[in-house]
């Protein structure tokens, strides 16, 4: 009986344990001051660059784009609570359509269904579901995020984004965002802003 | 001893606030025909620059540097030489922009404000600046410097910069220093640096493969 007893609290603690493996945390957690990358843009055979800044602030993130001569191009805010602010979007790219697909790829790349989530289930060790505003599939390995891409009942230009890193930290080095049928790339190489 | 202490104090003091002191100018004839000079008599210019990048979601400015040529009428160059490599030449009603080896080019007369953009900081570098038809401007000095702070009058720049301020040597009337202050506070400071006049700029620097 004792044996029985003892065999089940194993199995128990086994299942919690699984249960239980380690959330991973939204890369700018990891930095207070903000990000800086170097930004590549490719669409067709046009190639824009830029510098993006992100940052976590009080129950949000915020995303800034300057053009490497100074002046700043975009600058939006994703509350965690789903909402989306913009302080600053340049003429050309004032589109409703743009909008919407631009805050669909920052959600998957910042991770954002991971700030609060309303549902996660781990799919074998290393794949997680994350469900919030977007629907997204997170890759890990050794708690740090390779892959994330979202994903959606009618979903055509799902979002795909790698991670690399160079060193020990959670941090990505090297992002790269890509989408199913649309030739638009995004390339961000983090700069040391000391 | 007290007396001593109080004295340098003030003597610090004074000087830290006198390096920005600036006052409104009066008579702004002297600069006005000082800077139309400098632009007539200058047919090149090669000078280094550091620019830095102040964003209020930042606590730190995002630094870069490199080298600038301007070159008799409207060829112009900013390369980036740190902590990237970027070049962005102004040739005519064109910009080739070469980053990191990726060459494009853009037809200016297809983007007014793209036009306007590139009028301007012509205009700023070559010492064409003071366009008083486009900008609100009030005229001040320091010991070292003028300064023009140029408010646009166009409501399209104004959505992008709401004052750009420049500040021309007194010596030479050369442009020092251009900070572009966008809505919102946040704003980008260049600072120019051993400059040379009217030395010899080849025509390929302005190319790019």
């Amino acid at each position: 009986m004792r044996f029985l007893k003892n065999s089940s609290l194993v199995l128990f603690l086994c299942l919690i344990g699984f249960n239980l493996q380690a959330q991973p945390k939204p890369f700018l957690e990891q930095s207070e001051d903000g990000l800086v990358y170097n930004a590549g843009f490719q669409y067709k055979d046009h190639y824009f660059s830029g510098i993006l800044v992100i940052k976590s602030i009080e129950n949000a993130q915020q995303v800034v784009l300057l053009s490497k001569m100074g002046p700043s191009i975009l600058d939006f805010i994703i509350y965690n609570n789903g909402e989306v602010a913009w302080n600053k979007k340049v003429e050309a790219i004032d589109k409703p359509i743009f909008d919407k697909a631009l805050i669909r790829d920052f959600r998957t790349l910042l991770l954002t269904p991971l700030y609060d989530p309303v549902k996660i289930k781990w799919v074998g060790d290393q794949k997680l579901k994350v469900k919030k505003h977007e629907k997204v599939v997170i890759t890990t390995k050794n708690e740090r995020v390779n892959a994330s891409e979202n994903r959606g009942v009618i979903n055509l230009f799902k979002t795909f984004v790698t991670y690399a890193y160079t060193d020990e930290d959670a941090i990505p080095d090297e992002i790269c965002l890509t989408h199913r049928n649309l030739k638009l790339k995004i390339e961000l190489t983090q700069l040391s802003n000391e | 001893m007290r007396f001593v202490l109080a004295c340098v104090v003030m003597l610090i003091y004074g000087q830290a606030i006198g390096q920005d002191d600036f006052e409104l100018l009066k008579n702004t004839q002297a600069l006005k025909e000082g800077v139309k000079a400098m632009a007539a008599n200058t047919n090149s210019i090669t000078t280094a620059f550091k620019q830095e990048k102040h964003i209020s979601i930042l606590t730190k400015p995002l630094k870069s540097k490199g080298q600038m040529y301007f070159k008799k009428p409207d060829m112009l160059k900013w390369a980036y030489t740190s902590p990237y490599d970027y070049a962005i030449i102004f040739k005519a009603e064109t910009i080739i922009i070469n980053d990191e080896g990726k060459v494009s080019n853009f037809d200016l007369s297809a983007s007014k404000s793209f036009m306007e953009i590139n009028q301007i900081i012509v205009n700023s570098v070559s010492g064409n600046i003071l366009q008083e038809e486009q900008f609100d401007i009030q005229y001040l000095s320091s010991s070292k410097y003028y300064l023009a702070k140029m408010v646009p009058k166009a409501e399209q720049l104004k959505s992008y910069i709401s004052v750009i301020e420049v500040y021309i040597d007194r010596n030479d009337f050369t442009v020092s220093k251009i900070k572009l202050i966008e809505k919102g506070g946040d704003y980008t400071l260049i600072d120019f640096y051993n400059k040379s006049l009217n030395t010899d700029v080849s025509d390929e620097i302005f190319e790019e493969q």
